[in-house]
This record gives C-alpha cells, sequence and structure tokens, in this order.
C-alpha cells in the first residue's frame, strides 16, 4: 500500500482487499520509522485511529453505505480542531490544550469515514514559511534533510511528500499550502476564500485564511474538496454554493483555454526557477491552451501589503491567548496584568512575537493611516487589477516561489523568508483559488512547482487545468529513502 | 507623497517597551533589542506603498464581494457541553475561573 493515492486506497479497501486496521497499522508503522526524521507529526492517533478503523471494519462487513473517504488515512494540520485531541498549532502557549469541538472540515472528514491518523508540525500559529518556527522543532524536507519543507503547512507537506499518509489537511494564509507543496513536489490546493469553512481553524489572519489539501495528485484534491467545499452556517464569511463534482469537471479538455502569464512579475526567480517555468510554460502550450502576457506588476508591492495586514489581523486574533480561559497561565504573575504579560512572554515564540508588535504597531493610532488603511486601498488595487487581468485570461499562471527550498537556517534577515511568498501573497489578498502542482526538479534533486490561480470561484476550472498539466507531465515522484 | 516615517514616534526610552505594553507581552531585554532591529528593518520595506497612488481608492472592507449582510437564525439552540470547555482552564473554582485580584487592594 506504500505511495498509494487516495482514491487507491479507498478502492482497496471499497473492494475487501484491505481492512481498514491494515491501513492504519501500515501507516502507523510508516510514521514511527520516519518521524524521528522529518518530525513531521506532532500527535500520533494510536488508539483513535485503530478504534475508527475496527468501526469502519464491521461497517463495510454489515454492507452498510460507506463514506467517499473510507479508507483513506488522513493528517491534519495541527491548528485546526479534532474534538477531544491536542491542538497546539505548534506553540508552548497551547501546548496542553485539547479541543472541545471539532472543526467543520474534521466533522465532514469524520462523516465521510475518513481515517485521522494525526496532527502535523507547522509554523507557530501558521506564521512562517520555513518549517522553523515550530516550538516542537524543525520539519525537515524529505528530499534533503538539511532543508525546510517550507511552511506554513511543513509537516503535512512532509507527510505526504515521504508517503506517510495521502492526504494531509493545511490552511493558507499567504502561501502556506502552496509553498510547502511546492519543496516538497506534492500538489497543494487553496480554494477560493470563503469556500471551505474557517469554522475550528485557529485565525492568523482572519481574511486571508482558508483551509485546503496537500495530496499527491489533483485527482486527491477534487475528492477533498468535494467534501469539505461546502456552505457552514457557523463561519459568516461561508460562500453559500453547493459542492461541485469536481472529479468530473477536471476530466474536461483544457484546449482554447486562455492562460495569461505575467512576464514582467517574474524577474526574481532564480535561473533553474526560470528554466523550469518556461518548460511549464511550454507544457500548457502542448495542452492546446493559448498563452497571453498580462500585467499584473501591483503584486510587486503584495509582501508589504500582505504582511501589514495580517500582522494586524494576527495581533487581534492572538489577544484571546492571555493565560485566562484556556492555554498556558504562568506561575509567576503577581496580578491580572502580569498573567497576560508573562502567560504570553512565556507561551509565544520570537515570530509570533515579531508579528504581534508588527500588527500592533501598524494598528496604533499614529502609524495606523500610514501602513494598515494605506494596505487595505493597496489591497483594493490588486483586488481590481487581477480582476482586470482575468477579463484578457482564463487563469494565470506563475511559479509558486522564487527558488527551490533553501537550507534550514540560511535565511539571513526577516525579509528573506517573507519573500519566498512572493508569488503566492496575491491569491490571499484576492480571494483567489490558487493550486500548487509539481514541476520538475532542480540539479540537485529539489522539487519544484507551478502555480495556477483562478478568478474567484473559479475553483474547478484551476482544479482542471492542474489535473490536465500534471497528467501531461511526469513530476510525481517519491524521495529516496522513502520509498518501500 | 513619500513619508519618512521614524518606527515609533515615541520617546527614546520607550520604544520596544511601548510595543509590548501594548501588546501586553513582557519582552526580555535582549528580546527588545533584536526585535527592534527587525521591526525597524520590515517597517522601511513596507514603507513602498507609499510610492502608490490610492487617492481614489477605497478600502478593502471585505473580499468577498457580499451583496447582502449574513444573519443567522435567531433561534435556541442546544449549544456545547459547558464542563467539556472548562476543562482546558488553567485554574477553576466552583466551575469558576480563578484569577488574581483586579483591583489593587482586593483581598
Amino acid at each position: 500500500m506504500h505511495g498509494k493515492t487516495a482514491h487507491e486506497f479507498h478502492n482497496h479497501f471499497v473492494r475487501g482487499e484491505i481492512s481498514a486496521r491494515e491501513i492504519v497499522q501500515i501507516t502507523l508503522d510508516n510514521i514511527e520509522r520516519c518521524n524521528k526524521n522529518l518530525n513531521a507529526f506532532l500527535n500520533i492517533f494510536k488508539k483513535r485511529s485503530l478504534q475508527k478503523a475496527d468501526a469502519l471494519d464491521s461497517k463495510r462487513l454489515k454492507k452498510a453505505k460507506l463514506g467517499k473517504l473510507a479508507g483513506i488515512p488522513i493528517a491534519i494540520k495541527d491548528n485546526i480542531h479534532v474534538k477531544g485531541e491536542f491542538t497546539t498549532c505548534a506553540s508552548k502557549i497551547l501546548e496542553n490544550y485539547r479541543a472541545p469541538f471539532n472543526a467543520t472540515v474534521t466533522q465532514l472528514f469524520e462523516d465521510e469515514d475518513a481515517l485521522l491518523i494525526g496532527k502535523t508540525n507547522m509554523d507557530e500559529f501558521a506564521m512562517g514559511g520555513s518549517g522553523t518556527h515550530s516550538a516542537f522543532g524543525n520539519t525537515h524536507n524529505p528530499w534533503d534533510l538539511r532543508c525546510t519543507p517550507g511552511g506554513s503547512s511543513s509537516g503535512s507537506a512532509a507527510a505526504v511528500a515521504a508517503r506517510l499518509c495521502p492526504i494531509a489537511m493545511g490552511s493558507d494564509t499567504g502561501g502556506s499550502i502552496r509553498q510547502p507543496a511546492a519543496y516538497n513536489g506534492v500538489t497543494g490546493y487553496k480554494p477560493t476564500y470563503g469556500r471551505v469553512s474557517r469554522y475550528g481553524l485557529v485565525a492568523f489572519g482572519s481574511s486571508l485564511d482558508q483551509i485546503g489539501p496537500i495530496t499527491q495528485n489533483v485527482h486527491d484534491s477534487a475528492l477533498i474538496m468535494e467534501v469539505i467545499g461546502k456552505h457552514c452556517l457557523r463561519d459568516s464569511t461561508s460562500i453559500n454554493e453547493k459542492s461541485f463534482s469536481y472529479r468530473e469537471v477536471i476530466e474536461k479538455p483544457v484546449k482554447g483555454l486562455k492562460i495569461g502569464i505575467p512576464w514582467s512579475f517574474l524577474t526574481q526567480l532564480s535561473q533553474e526557477a526560470k528554466t523550469n517555468f518556461e518548460a511549464s510554460v511550454k507544457t500548457l502550450k502542448d495542452l492546446g491552451t493559448e498563452i497571453v502576457d498580462i500585467d499584473i506588476a501591483i503584486l510587486r508591492h503584495g509582501i508589504a501589503v500582505y504582511y501589514i495586514l495580517a500582522s494586524a489581523e494576527a495581533s487581534t486574533n492572538l489577544a484571546r491567548f492571555d493565560g485566562i480561559r484556556y492555554g498556558k497561565r504562568t506561575s509567576e504573575a503577581k496580578n491580572l496584568e502580569e498573567v497576560f504579560e508573562l502567560s504570553r512572554q512565556e507561551g509565544f515564540g520570537w515570530e509570533v512575537k515579531n508579528r504581534i508588535l508588527l500588527g500592533t504597531y501598524v494598528l496604533s493610532a499614529s502609524s495606523q493611516e500610514a501602513y494598515y488603511i494605506k494596505a487595505q486601498r493597496v489591497r483594493t488595487l490588486i483586488i481590481q487589477k487581477l480582476n482586470e487581468a482575468f477579463k484578457h485570461c482564463d487563469l494565470i499562471a506563475l511559479p509558486v516561489s522564487p527558488s527551490s527550498a533553501p537550507h534550514i537556517g540560511s535565511y539571513k534577515n526577516p525579509i528573506d523568508e517573507y519573500f519566498q511568498d512572493l508569488y503566492t501573497v496575491g491569491a490571499n489578498l484576492a480571494g483567489c483559488p490558487g493550486l500548487s502542482v509539481p514541476s520538475g526538479f532542480t540539479e540537485s534533486g529539489l522539487p519544484l512547482g507551478i502555480q495556477f490561480m483562478g478568478p474567484q470561484r473559479q475553483d474547478a476550472r484551476v482544479l482542471n487545468l492542474g489535473h490536465a498539466f500534471q497528467s501531461a507531465t511526469d513530476h510525481l515522484k517519491t524521495p529516496k529513502g522513502f520509498g518501500e | 507623497m513619500h513619508l519618512c516615517i521614524k518606527f515609533l514616534d515615541m520617546s527614546e526610552n520607550s520604544k520596544a517597551k511601548n510595543l509590548s505594553r501594548l501588546s501586553r507581552i513582557r519582552l526580555s531585554p535582549e528580546e527588545e533589542i533584536t526585535l527592534d532591529e527587525n521591526i525597524q528593518t520590515i517597517l522601511n520595506y513596507m514603507l513602498q506603498i507609499q510610492e502608490i497612488n490610492t487617492d481614489e481608492t477605497p478600502i478593502c472592507t471585505n473580499v468577498l464581494p457580499l451583496s447582502e449582510t449574513v444573519f443567522e437564525e435567531d433561534n435556541v439552540i442546544n449549544s456545547y457541553d459547558r464542563e467539556t470547555f472548562l476543562e482546558n482552564a488553567p485554574d477553576l473554582v466552583g466551575g469558576m475561573l480563578k484569577v488574581p485580584p483586579v483591583i489593587e487592594g482586593d483581598a
């Protein structure tokens, strides 16, 4: 069963060729073998997953109707609530916090008989792009353990790349699904803002966050979207539309689609990333699409806008972690003020403090007009420019990040790490769907990815192009040392 | 219009301290220094948005163009179990959250 896709797991299980218990046991054995090198998992559901597997095996024996995800082991990023399990957000401030309820996506998975296998490591509170900002140790890239797996959905991407599970859920605020997917040679999807419920996702940037799947291939992403791409009454930003039959739609031919390429924006690529992207564009042409040049140069300012707005929203969202109702409370406080100040001092890591202070500053009375309000106006401009671009093309193609995964510890200043988000933040700022699929490898064997972005609500079309690209190429590989 | 903005138009003695007070995070002296430098670097980078003309551009209030406010039905429903939520409380007394005195001089 090693390296099987989600569909393969499901089909083998439904046909009775393998039991759910066997599936879970194989998965747990793999994770135990590999996790000490990767640190992809923070919490493994040994007892829970075997209990669920036994219940599912009984259900199959009774010939009861099985869910769409029956027999599929799925890992969940540790900022998404799974009832009764730790939800730490990779932070000491939530080290002992147990989720009192299921996130909507978790409940949807359970309703479809998924085998939830554990919680994955991440950058603390989803703040980071390297997998090195976790309070519980770095995650490593299975393609080269000296390299970062990207972030913030670092553990999820590493787990799927190492074939520990076929699906792992992530969250994406500025690229945190797509970038680690590209760095790990797997597929990562950020839906349209509002397509997937954020209920039960610990908020980082509420106007930017979206939950999405990291999978081996787009076919599996489409399966997950059929399950989770639904309206949620508990999320007031949830789009009120029925789910699509994504797996049918992705099989449509893409000949004749107009693909916009913002060539003037792509000046920051490494040479290998540039060569790889040009080869990918040739593949798109060979598929019968029409390539058009578009201008979205305003996205040069995307990182500045993103980090102002995301930090501002984070400073507000993380104000709830004050040591009072849940989470870490300091034992050193002599008064109430010190409960807040010392609990947060002891509980938050460096990058989280950095962003909270930054967010506090841009929201402060003397700075708000110049930073926060200004960034909100530029965000409107970005949305307008993208809408204009989409009048000339159906979808946009661009790289996922300027280069392949760097070595852990190689970032010299804070802007270096933020710069990796250059090509991903636009989709979050404009609420657009974005898909990262593997597009090849560097000479040293590190994966690269191509990104497809669509207008808001055109999730099916984005997945369609990604599936067509993936079917025309052969970049889905397993890293050495993680094969059978 | 190019603005030259100093990091925190606050007194020399209270830069990062002031932010840490507003954020309710008590930074160590070492953190005050490194975060000060870090934040200055980032804020200088962010100043680039001042070059962009937004005179006629409204603020983005919602990334999804909503045609109407989203309301929820005003029904009484069973909420989650209170005890489950209190399980995460750091310190409980008789089902209430225990905290240090709010007002100085309280017993």
